[in-house]
């Protein structure tokens, strides 16, 4: 009898458990204004508008936070430091980023470093000094944190790195937006990225997305054409060029 | 209106572009020149890439020279046989160019070459022809213009390989006119400029050409050489931006009727001195930018394919 009781008490605990567990599983929604950004001639860069929703919302009192990255295609990059030789300038010493992103955006409710610990932020490689790539040959190995610095920030100044802490707005602890710029320079590509949700420090779920950027049309034509069959791209430019001029002087003859 | 372009993978304002294919075009009809010299370093102060600004200089020399060259064509003014072995001279020239700007790019210094290069010819050229006009010019005003002589035959006529140029009315080694190409077809894939500048001097004062051929022979070798570094870059680095050239092409056509107009209201001194004080200026630029303190001493790049 005891031992029956026992056993439906610890189901029910049990029950009760997992019920409440179910409970605190929060799932994220999330949509994105534009999939597919197309490069076209008239491209200037572009606002994205990410948004969802945290279902269902965290337990009142609990700290949640929304962290989110988005990289572009890693495209092997070089890294070089200007010394002056003579009274010149000089690009002296280089060093090779091999897996970096091309674009890199971050975009957070609050200062990284109020959100989780410096340890959570490594694992999960977020923020400017955890980007998961390396700095290759660098004059000294000390110097790979200069260059990385270095890259880093050549790489904001394009606005090709965007730090965006702060930016992510968060209502009532469950609708959240934030706005995803790309600059006129971007590469085309795939671009990943993952919504992460952080419940008092924790990582509690994530929900990747995908943006694919693509030139079209006419331009796209132009640089697949250039890259992949280069000297009928020269050859095409040099009769178009032979045209226009042509044909521009017989225009401004009349 | 922003405009993308393909190939520099940027963005730049079309009125920019096209403002500045007028800029480049009314020089180019005010003074009778190619303005790729001018042109190319204007491409770099806008932000466009120099090897970029380079190799699409070099494709819309060919698209502005073509014009030039088959009306003089029409007047018979061009020695094919001269223009066929500066041409020859200019492939050798410009493969050997296009070689070392890819080696330089490489190793991350073309653009330290580019502004090298344009720093010393355009202070050289600018400098000089400042020296020129401006003496010409207080000359005139004192009445003791010089008679015009005549440059003494040298060194240039003890070549081997001596062949008869029936239209330049030449009896010359072919080694010279190869030499000449050679050069400028050197410059031409460095700096993306036809090589008028030098080109034409060359031909009067080193090959003794007569002046009738000398501008229409220029022109059609520049045609050619710049066809054949036009595609050299787009092999090789795959740097010519087809809109760009497009559009500074229409840009310079609309300059060049402007240009022309107004430069048949000054005198050749005059001309001669405001040329050289735009060549000078370029050249100040393009050298500041190499001594003054960089704004981040890092610089970053893609890695060349």
């Amino acid at each position: 009898m005891t031992a029956q009781r026992t056993l439906c008490l610890l189901l029910t605990l049990v029950m009760i458990a997992a019920g409440d567990l179910k409970a605190t599983a929060q799932r994220l929604v999330t949509d994105i204004s534009q999939e597919i950004v197309e490069l076209r001639y008239d491209f200037a860069g572009t606002s994205l508008l990410l948004f969802g929703a945290i279902s269902p919302p965290a337990r009142k009192g609990a700290q949640v936070d929304l962290v989110i990255g988005i990289s572009g295609p890693v495209r092997p990059m070089m890294v070089r430091r200007k010394a002056q030789i003579g009274g010149v300038w000089i690009n002296r010493d280089s060093a090779r980023v091999d897996a970096a992103p091309a674009y890199y955006a971050l975009a957070s409710t609050r200062p990284l470093a109020e959100i989780t610990s410096s340890r959570t932020l490594a694992a999960l490689s977020i923020g400017p000094g955890h980007l998961p790539f390396a700095v290759e040959g660098t004059p000294t190995p000390g110097e790979a944190s200069a260059f990385r610095a270095g890259f880093v920030r050549n790489m904001e100044k394009k606005g090709l790195y965007r730090f965006g802490e702060g930016t992510v707005e968060l209502r009532e602890g469950t609708l959240f937006r934030t706005d995803i710029r790309l600059p006129a320079t971007v590469p085309e590509g795939v671009y990943n990225g993952q919504v992460i949700l952080f419940v008092d420090g924790m990582a509690a779920t994530t929900r990747d997305i995908a943006i694919n950027v693509e030139k079209t049309g006419l331009e796209r034509m132009i640089h697949t054409l250039s890259r992949e069959r280069p000297l009928i791209y020269g050859l095409m430019s040099v009769l178009i060029a032979l045209l226009a001029g042509w044909g521009a002087s017989l225009m401004s003859r009349k | 209106m922003p405009l993308y372009l393909p190939i520099a993978e940027m963005s730049l304002n079309i009125f920019l572009v096209i403002g500045l294919g007028v800029t480049v075009g009314l020089l180019s009809g005010m003074f009778g020149i190619g303005g790729g010299f001018v042109m190319t370093p204007l491409l770099i102060f806008t932000g466009v890439p120099p090897a970029v600004a380079v190799a699409t200089g070099a494709n819309l020399i060919c698209a502005s020279s073509v014009s030039g060259a088959l009306t003089h064509w029409r007047r018979g003014g061009v020695d094919i046989k001269m223009g066929g072995i500066l041409i020859a001279g200019g492939a050798v020239g410009s493969v050997i160019g296009a070689f070392l700007f890819t080696y330089l790019e490489k190793i991350g210094q073309v653009d330290l070459m580019i502004s090298l290069i344009y720093v010393l010819f355009l202070g050289g050229i600018g400098g000089m022809m400042l020296w020129e006009s401006v003496s010409t010019l207080v000359k005139a005003r004192q009445g003791t213009l010089p008679a015009k002589k005549r440059p003494p035959r040298g060194w240039q006529h003890s070549l081997p390989m001596k062949t008869r140029f029936r239209k330049s009315r030449l009896y010359i080694s072919i080694y010279l006119p190869l030499g000449v190409g050679a050069l400028v077809g050197l410059l031409a894939a460095i700096m993306g400029v036809g090589g008028g500048f030098i080109m034409v001097p060359a031909m009067i004062y080193l090959l003794g050409m007569p002046t009738n051929v000398v501008v229409g022979t220029s022109l059609f070798q520049i045609v050619f050489v710049t066809a054949i570094i036009t595609v050299l870059h787009s092999v090789q680095t795959q740097t010519v931006d087809v809109i760009l050239t497009l559009l500074l092409l229409g840009g310079a056509v609309v300059g060049a009727q402007v240009g022309a107009r107004m430069g048949m209201k000054l005198k050749g001194e005059q001309l001669r001195a405001l040329l050289a004080l735009v060549v000078l200026a370029v050249c100040l630029r393009m050298g500041w930018d190499m001594v003054s303190v960089p704004l981040d001493i890092y610089s970053i790049a893609p890695v060349s394919p």
